[in-house]
């Protein structure tokens, strides 16, 4: 068995502990949350076996190219739900990361799983640090996205009566657009992302992967949510305070999750990567568009830490700070690689 | 001035400053960068000349970015002044300040009655009394923690500090060499003078391109007249140079032996000083070397072909050549170098190779390389007869595409490419900051400051003792109080060595 082979074992088993998560919450039983969780488990020892397996038949650490980086990075992202809510259980969120695990691996089967030895620029030991603490950093902030995801999906749900307690127009028009919009941006972004990669010769027998792995799942996935929504509308609220927790607890959440991945990504991300950048390229900071994307990451979290902790902002607008943030990290992660040409483009391929 | 200063101060105006910086970057990032007025006007035709007079074609250097950055590093500075005031307050005084409301407000705390244990001040290490009879007590942990804000705000301003340092003093160049090469440097004050010049030279060109008479321009053509002159006279006497003893490529290889992708490439150096020299050292990717006030850098390599070796035959039936009979027989062997005029003894005109493609591509109508590799060579061959006049132009191509050459050729010779020896130049980058020791001190300081806010906790037990023997205990610090009520039941029971205590007040 090899290690691709092993990468689609742990994505059955994210997609069994999606699968178990929800059943748990929509039949009210915890014995199925503990299936899930345990499948979550097994899906991430799974990935670990096989990343190991990659780091030892390469001699360098899963880092250095699109595909190693996604499925790390897919691996991390459950691993940090699973920490996250080994003393407060919250299937949501252990179903949320189990589908960006899902996702995150569907869009690494586009690019090529051949191992390539290490190019000259990354044949440095900050290659460990700087990606792997960058990663981990990041999944904090996924699971801080997916969690003010829900809780912008609990202040449109409202109370048990369906009673919704919107500030203002501007809020409700807010979480609206973080519900509907994102998965609305997220397919249309895969659709531009299979069209880019359709053009070019070194994806032509991959690209359609993403079509079939992704974006017509996500497409189903989106107008069934959609149809059962509606169906069954009347008890949403009911549902909403049984599945989520309170808006505080959310909130309060959400803090945690950045407040455990901003240090992580500043030190991982864009510290370490400086120290790497003056040793290799002989400078510390040369605007170049990876370094500058990072630097806009760290800047949208500074902004909700700064509104936060010291304006004592909480809430949705926090929520959607999160959620830019999270737009910004994963631009700076494949965004940048495809649209800008930079320094860093060697993990593009 | 207490306006300007209450604008500095506010953290609403932080909070914009950071948002503006955010969206300046990203427009950075998408407006191609450091390009000709020209190619600006022509891409954007619209917003072109509002890019360049906003100086968005140098985003990071522009006076908006810069001007940002000042008054973010004056709205930190601010912000650390101010922030310790109450940091030493609750560092220092914290129980001198406090008083009853502020303790009863905390979300963490209960009240109870009963007698308290006899050794229940042990518990806490400071008190005060006050004026209506009520015992405080305090005992506060993890005050490290205070320092965290103060650490972020003075290492970001380190940061900002150490990169000013850098743009002002710091010099950063590019330096070619080839084996066997002797390069000189300049001294760092005409290094500095050849930047200042790049870059004055650069904004003329963009006043050119809007208004050609503009006064500006005559001055700013003195200044890096005199900038080059300064440079020109640092290049007449060097600070030091460096000699370039072997460049070379290792080859990551797979199990059978095949090349399989570059591991490294190596500058084998010596620095030559007026007085001194270095051992000689070994610059790879990631292994820089210092000398002097410099760092080295193994930045880019460039692989070249100068000497070809080319295979002639007489090709007969030429229009405009058909009389023409060659005074040898062929095959003819030919070793052309880069422009450089070679007249063999079989042919009455001069060859000049006047390019040399290794891996030859036609690509939008034009003749490119698209890689340094032996894939497709192509070699561009003009003749010239004895009065320097062109005769004619051929090309040359591996024998298994040597036919096509016969269809692009206007000579009476078929040219087939034989072999080309390939030599290297190694790019090195030489930079020197006298800033970066700030930085890595201001990252260090950010480092500290995030792990001491985030990752230490602080916190206080209060306990408040009223002299109707009501007691009211508190928690509070930098974890929610969700967290820290928790925590009530074992401070009651340590109190009064009672578990069964009454609850009086939640």
């Amino acid at each position: 068995m090899n290690e691709t082979s092993i990468f689609t074992l742990s994505m059955f088993c994210y997609l069994a502990a999606f699968a178990l998560n929800s059943a748990s919450l929509s039949l009210d039983r915890q014995k199925l949350h503990t299936y899930g969780r345990a499948f979550n488990w097994l899906g991430i020892t799974a990935a670990i076996v096989a990343l190991g397996m990659r780091w030892h038949s390469a001699g360098h650490p899963p880092l250095s190219n699109m595909y190693e980086s996604l499925v790390t990075l897919s691996t991390l992202i459950v691993l940090v739900g699973q920490i996250f809510t080994a003393s407060q259980p919250l299937p949501v969120l252990e179903a949320g990361a189990s589908v960006g695990a899902v996702l995150m691996i569907g869009v690494a089967s586009v690019f090529s799983s051949d191992i390539r030895p290490l190019i000259p620029a990354l044949q440095s030991y900050w290659l460990h640090l700087h990606v792997s603490l960058a990663f981990v950093g990041e999944a904090c902030f996924a699971v801080a996205f997916i969690l003010s995801y829900l809780f912008c999906l609990r202040r449109i749900l409202g109370d048990a009566s369906g009673r919704t307690d919107f500030a203002d127009s501007r809020e409700k028009l807010a979480c609206y657009s973080v519900v509907v919009g994102l998965p609305v941006v997220f397919i249309g972004g895969m659709v531009l992302l299979a069209r880019h990669l359709s053009n070019h010769p070194m994806y032509a027998d991959r690209w359609h992967n993403i079509v079939f792995w992704v974006i017509i799942p996500s497409i189903l996935a989106t107008i069934a949510v959609a149809v059962m929504a509606w169906l069954f509308r009347g008890a949403l609220g009911r549902g909403a305070e049984r599945w989520l927790p309170d808006n505080t607890i959310l909130d309060n959440l959400i803090y945690r999750a950045i407040a455990l991945g901003y240090p992580l990504f500043t030190v991982g991300g864009l510290i370490f990567g400086m120290i790497w950048a003056n040793k290799a390229w002989g400078r510390y900071w040369g605007w170049d568009p990876k370094e500058t994307w990072a630097l806009i990451t760290f800047l949208v979290y500074s902004i909700y830490l700064h509104v936060r902790l010291a304006r004592g902002w909480s809430g949705t607008w926090t929520a959607c700070l999160s959620v830019a943030g999270f737009i910004v990290t994963m631009f700076t992660l494949f965004g940048v690689n495809f649209l800008i040409s930079s320094l860093h483009s060697y993990a593009g391929s | 001035m207490r306006t300007i200063l209450k604008l500095l101060v506010s953290l609403k105006s932080a909070v914009a400053l950071i948002t503006f910086l955010t969206l300046l970057s990203m427009l950075g990032t998408f407006v191609p960068q450091n390009l000709e007025a020209a190619v600006y006007l022509q891409r954007y035709p619209t917003v072109g000349h509002w890019i360049l007079a906003l100086g968005f074609d140098d985003m990071f250097r522009s006076t908006v970015y810069q001007a940002c950055l000042w008054l973010l590093s004056l709205s930190t500075l601010v912000c650390i002044l101010t922030r310790w005031k109450s940091t030493s307050r609750r560092l220092f005084k914290r129980l001198e300040n406090v008083e009853k409301p502020e303790i009863m407000a905390f979300a963490a705390g209960r009240s109870f009655s009963g007698d308290l244990a006899a050794d229940w001040q042990n518990q806490y290490t400071a008190f005060k009394t006050d004026d209506d009879g009520v015992l405080i007590g305090l005992r506060a942990s993890g005050r490290m923690s205070l320092f965290g804000g103060m650490f972020i705000h003075i290492g970001l301003l380190a940061v900002l500090a150490g990169g000013l340092i850098g743009v002002f003093l710091g010099v950063e160049t590019s330096l070619h060499g080839r084996k066997g090469e002797n390069v000189v440097v300049p001294p760092l004050e005409a290094l500095r003078a050849g930047r200042d010049a790049d870059r004055i030279s650069r904004v003329a060109r963009n006043i050119r391109t809007f208004s050609p008479n503009d006064p500006r321009l005559e001055q700013m053509r003195q200044q890096v007249e005199a900038l080059h002159k300064e440079y020109a006279e640092g290049m007449a006497s060097p600070a030091f140079s460096i000699a370039f003893d072997e460049l070379w490529v290792e080859y990551y290889e797979n199990d059978v032996g095949h090349q399989q992708g570059v591991k490294s490439w190596n500058s084998r150096v010596r620095f030559i000083g007026p007085e001194n020299q270095s051992d000689a050292m070994v610059i790879r990717v990631n292994q820089p070397v210092s000398f002097n006030e410099f760092t080295f850098y193994q930045a880019s390599w460039n692989k070249y072909y100068s000497k070809v070796r080319l295979n002639v035959e007489h090709l007969s039936g030429i229009s405009g050549w058909l009389d023409y009979q060659p005074a040898a027989s062929f095959p003819q062997t030919l070793e052309l170098t880069l422009n450089q005029p070679v007249k063999p003894e079989w042919a009455s005109f001069t060859f000049v190779m006047q390019d040399f493609m290794p891996d030859f591509r036609v690509m939008d109508g034009r003749f490119i390389s698209v890689s340094s590799e032996l894939n497709n060579p192509a070699a561009m061959i003009v003749a010239f007869d004895e009065s320097e006049k062109v005769v004619g132009r051929a090309w040359a191509f591996p024998e298994d595409r040597a036919m096509l050459a016969s269809h692009v050729s206007s000579l009476p010779f078929l040219f087939t490419f034989v072999s080309a020896e390939a030599e290297f130049e190694s790019t090195l980058q030489m930079a020197h900051d006298p800033g970066k020791p700030v930085v890595w001190l201001g990252c260090l300081l950010f480092t500290l400051g995030m792990i001491m806010s985030f990752y230490v906790a602080y916190r206080e037990d209060w306990i408040l003792v009223f002299p109707d023997g009501t007691v009211r205990i508190a928690i509070a610090g930098n974890r929610p109080a969700h967290m820290l009520v928790g925590d009530l039941d074992r401070i009651q029971r340590q109190l009064t060595h009672n578990p069964q205590e009454t609850v009086t007040n939640e």
